[in-house]
């Protein structure tokens, strides 16, 4: 009951510093709209967790692994801008499809936390894109713009070289 | 150089990578490469874009403003390439893992 | 001419390969052109805020880059499943 008390005035507080953020206005209007969506925000955030709907539970590790990406969104726009260059010269693309094999674990809200961040990650850098993961066949399928191997993001959030 | 010289240099890059990405998604004949040229619009070329806001107007709201679009439009993004890339495969071959007849690199053996 | 007016121009000009995506090939390969100029719209209206000095166009940014997600997203699921 206190967690969850604690977890939506959290909730609360974010929505309204993005509005006040947003607005970067004093005024006493804008506050109170802005009050008024953040309730509106944190009661669709209860009912939603309610509902047991895209439970979401990450590790801190998982989230900071984002301060990665930057360094993945410029090997990334190098790799695409050798295709290109490959496609101006006429030469076969190298673009394919690759199944990485990946622990894709069950239904509680940490696995669904990696699967999400891992789909996240590959698909933010312009080099990759995340087809779906496979948990029957415990793989991700994502599509590469040239063979190259799995990031390490990847293989933090379950994904075997 | 000045201010405004570098908020020139800036947005030719922007304008340069969007016009190239946009001409690339009207002319790359394989649809799973054209997807990829969704990316760098939001992730490399909103870059100077920020820093031309920036430099023009200071680090006030039009700064934060862009700063909350970029992030946006890099989640929307990627959520939309993924749906879209997904949709293609589904569209493709009724389903989207991997098919037995396709020749897929790392594929665990089926059926 | 300011470079954020020239700017514009120059997003705007990049609508017109978006427009031939949009008309060529598979619906799917239509929508790529749909999802490429909801992002070059928010982009043109931030640069034609800052050429014009009106800050309310950055609302007006974060608004299409929203609702081109809802539009994409909606156009994927239905291309998807029923279409």
């Amino acid at each position: 009951m206190v967690r969850n008390t604690i977890a939506l005035l959290a909730s609360f507080t974010v929505m309204l510093g993005v509005w006040i953020l947003y607005t970067s206005s004093p005024r006493m209007p804008e506050l109170c709209v802005g009050i008024a969506v953040a309730i509106l925000g944190v009661i669709g955030r209860a009912i939603v967790r309610a509902s047991g709907f895209a439970v979401f539970r990450p590790r801190l590790l998982w989230v900071s692994l984002a301060a990665l990406e930057p360094w993945y969104v410029v090997i990334g726009a190098g790799r695409l801008t050798i295709n290109l260059a490959r496609a101006i010269l006429h030469k076969r693309s190298l673009a394919r499809f690759h199944a990485v094999p990946f622990d894709t674990g069950g239904d509680d809200p940490e696995s669904s936390a990696r699967r999400t961040l891992v789909t996240a990650y590959l698909t933010i850098p312009p080099d990759s894109v995340v087809v779906g993961i496979d948990r029957k066949h415990h793989e991700l399928l994502l599509h590469e713009i040239q063979p190259s191997s799995v990031p390490l993001t990847a293989r933090l959030l379950g994904a075997k070289p | 150089m000045t201010g405004t010289v570098w908020i020139f240099v800036l947005l030719a890059i922007v304008v340069l990578i969007s016009l190239v990405c946009c001409i690339a998604i009207a002319t790359v004949s394989d649809f799973y490469v054209r997807l990829h040229y969704l990316a760098p619009v939001t992730t490399v070329a909103f870059i100077p874009l920020l820093i031309a806001v920036i430099i023009h107007e200071g680090a006030g709201q039009a700064a934060i403003k862009t700063i909350l679009v970029f992030g946006a439009l890099l989640l929307i993004n990627a959520v939309l390439t993924h749906a879209t890339a997904r949709a293609a495969r589904v569209r493709q071959l009724g389903h989207w893992s991997v098919d037995p007849q396709e020749n897929i690199e790392g594929a665990a053996p089926r059926g | 001419m300011n470079p954020w007016l020239l700017a514009s121009i120059g997003l705007a000009i990049c609508l017109i390969p978006c427009g031939v995506a949009v008309f060529r090939g598979s619906p799917i390969e239509r929508l790529l052109g749909l999802e490429m100029a909801g992002v070059i719209v928010s982009m043109f209206f931030i640069t034609f805020s800052e050429a014009l000095g009106n800050p309310n166009f950055y609302d007006l940014a974060l608004a299409s880059g929203l609702m081109a997600f809802g539009g994409g997203l909606v156009f994927a699921r239905f291309l998807e499943r029923w279409l």
